[in-house]
């Protein structure tokens, strides 16, 4: 790359030849690749729109910039998907005695659920993300729905398999989902020998949501709610369910930059948000609130600055204060820093 | 100082200063070559493709009971209502009724029952002026039905039409330029999901019927920017011309939206009387004499949207979702 000079050196008096022969009208050497140096008459030339343009061209010449190609992979989205085509299947005595009916045990506690093999994944966030995460998956169960509960109830509640979506330990209720009963139960409890194929369910679920740097895990959890023991009276069989195909992906968009934009957008949109008078921290930067709920940088160190540089950015903190202000380029940079 | 001022005396120190100051900035200026054998990667980076992001969850059990007389909204009672052109706002060349079917859409769906639990009032995109785009994701479980279930020996049965009851679940979306602008709605014809309650004439009163266990999901794209929202505008009866802080210097920094979730029942096998008005109940006192649907129950519903800092370049492509 091109090295630029200063055109004149700052010893001796001030020589009008020197600056015709080494400067804008009269450059004694040519811009130059090769290491030599240049004089800033290839300002002229040298650092142009055309310099940036090869990068991004539009056919109206619209805009120009860096494209995708310039980013290494990965850098501002990543993604993970695994999907499958083979039945899983699951048999309620996997999860209880032969002789239970779960349904009892009303809301089952976190540990007799069991992740589902092929909708589990534990994946790594480089970078604070935004993750949209999702399951998907056709369900196929033989579970059955009794007309006469042995508690003597009269309602209908069928089987079901019960279905969590867990990340990091967390129950995401909202994302909670059942595959009900699809076959029926005589009186005498004899169930008909098929589920109905109306009754299988296609399940779609996913949510937007926020991931620090690390390791993550997100799957599925299944419970059966059995209404009666499957080996009784040697009549019924082992309810199974079985998920034909299906599929499990997380997308993360980077956002490490959101927390700083949050906190900003908060103190210009949502005055209710505003933080009371003092300190507080966000996005690892401490930021001061003054009465008047002005928020500046107190990460800028101002120390650097030169007298006039110091003026000028007090003189910008009191203009429209805002965490997207970088002091370091909308202030004034120390006049002599070279 | 040595700072070239007009009027002051220009000395060797200050033309080097001069060309010190213009030398710095411009050794460190990007080329093409500072980037052709590398690439970017995160210590050059301090920004992001997404421009915000939010969701809204809810588990609370809603039960959905408005009869609707035509769920697929086309054409139902409200579809060919005309634009109102709010005051000062009618074009030099009005139209009657909006051409866009999203909006008619949003005109039916607007009196079905609305799931508040399941809205998400208006939230910031936070695009900084730009063109963006967002990317919606919804879906609920629909949990059961009540009161009326499956004959004595609790088969599933064909008879009575098995899906003769049905219902219906809609997104209505809701978009801003700014505080200061009109809210703008708009349904895309897709943003509708169906499902079948099934029936029996013979079942018993007052049993419960929680299986049904349905769950529907909904996914959209919108491409959002000046011209999208005021063409959007239009068909909402603002004309963007007059004044509603939409025009090229109105504020586009803080884009907004939202969205409502509308949800009905309807029928249409032998059983279905007839419309009982849009605003009543179908369920009606422990009996079947209201014939237009069977109550269903949305619970665990989860919705949320992602900005993204890409505006498409192609007019065609940014404004297709528009119809």
């Amino acid at each position: 790359m091109t090295t630029f000079n200063t055109s004149i050196d700052n010893e001796g008096t001030l020589n009008a030849n020197a600056i015709y022969g080494g400067s804008i009208y009269h450059p004694r050497s040519i811009p130059s690749t090769g290491g030599e140096f240049a004089t800033l008459e290839s300002l002229n030339g040298n650092i142009s729109y055309e310099n940036f343009v090869p990068f991004r061209k539009t056919v109206q010449g619209s805009r120009d910039g860096l494209e995708a190609s310039s980013f290494r992979a990965g850098m501002f989205a990543r993604g993970y998907y695994y999907g499958f085509d083979f039945p899983d299947r699951f048999h309620a005595s996997q999860y209880i005695k032969s002789d239970s009916e779960s349904v009892s045990l009303g809301s089952a506690s976190a540990r007799l659920f069991h992740t589902h093999p092929s909708l589990a994944v534990r994946f790594f966030c480089p970078w604070p993300a935004t993750c949209y995460l999702g399951i998907q998956g056709f369900f196929s169960g033989d579970l059955t729905r009794f007309k006469n509960l042995p508690s003597g109830s009269e309602h209908l509640y069928g089987e079901q398999w019960v279905c969590r979506v867990i990340s990091d330990g967390t129950h995401l209720i909202p994302l909670d989902f059942v595959v009900p009963s699809t076959r029926s139960g005589k009186k005498g409890g004899e169930a008909t020998k098929t589920g109905n194929e109306h009754r299988y369910r296609w399940v779609n679920r996913s949510q937007v949501y926020h991931f620090d740097k690390g390791f993550h895990t997100f799957h599925v959890d299944m419970w059966p709610r059995i209404h009666r023991a499957y080996n009784d009276d040697g009549d019924k069989t082992d309810p199974k369910i079985q998920n034909r195909c299906g599929g499990i992906w997380v997308l993360a968009i980077r956002d490490d930059r959101d927390e700083e934009e949050t906190v900003a957008d908060q103190v210009n949109n949502d005055s209710a948000a505003i933080p009371g008078p003092g300190e507080f921290a966000k996005g690892g930067r401490r930021y001061q609130v003054s009465v008047d709920n002005i928020v500046t940088d107190r990460n800028f160190d101002t120390a650097g600055l030169t007298e006039e540089g110091l003026e000028k950015y007090n003189q910008s903190s009191n203009r429209t204060p805002s965490l997207n202000d970088n002091p370091a380029i909308n202030v004034i940079l120390p006049e002599d820093n070279q | 100082m040595s700072k070239i001022q007009s009027g002051s005396l220009i000395d060797t120190d200050s033309v080097y200063l001069e060309s010190v100051g213009v030398m710095d900035i411009v050794n460190g200026a990007l080329t093409e070559e500072n980037l052709q054998r590398s690439s970017f990667g995160p210590d050059q980076l301090s920004d992001g493709a997404l421009f915000s992001a939010e969701t809204r969850a809810d588990v609370t059990e809603h039960f959905i009971h408005k009869h609707i007389t035509y769920p697929e909204t086309a054409p139902g009672p409200h579809w060919y209502d005309d634009i109102h052109w709010w005051p000062g706002s009618t074009p030099t060349v009005p139209i009657s009724q909006p051409t866009l079917e999203g909006v008619r859409h949003y005109n039916e769906r607007k009196f079905w029952q609305r799931i508040v639990g399941h809205d998400m009032n208006m939230s910031s995109c936070r695009n900084d002026g730009n063109g963006f785009t967002i990317f919606f994701n919804y879906d609920c479980r629909v949990k059961g039905t009540w009161k009326e279930n499956l004959e004595e020996d609790s088969e599933f049965t064909t008879k009575n039409a098995l899906a003769g009851r049905r219902g219906w679940i809609s997104v209505v979306f809701k978009f801003q330029m700014s505080h200061k602008s009109p809210v703008l709605y708009f349904s895309p014809m897709t943003a509708l999901g169906c499902f079948a309650l099934e029936y029996n004439k013979a079942a018993g009163i007052d049993s419960k019927f929680i299986d049904i266990e349905q769950v529907f999901s909904f996914h959209e794209t919108f491409f959002i920017s000046r011209d999208t929202l005021r063409r959007l505008a239009f068909f909402n009866g603002y004309n963007p011309a007059s004044a509603f802080d939409m025009g090229n210097d109105a504020d586009f920094s803080n884009a907004l939206f939202g969205w409502q979730v509308h949800a009905g029942i309807d029928r249409w096998d032998s059983y279905y009387d007839k419309a009982v008005g849009l605003d009543a109940p179908a369920f009606g006192s422990n009996s079947h004499a209201n014939k237009n649907g069977q109550i269903f129950s949305v619970k665990n519903g989860s919705g949320g949207f992602m900005c993204f800092d890409y505006f498409p370049e192609s007019t065609e492509e940014a404004m297709g979702w528009l119809r």
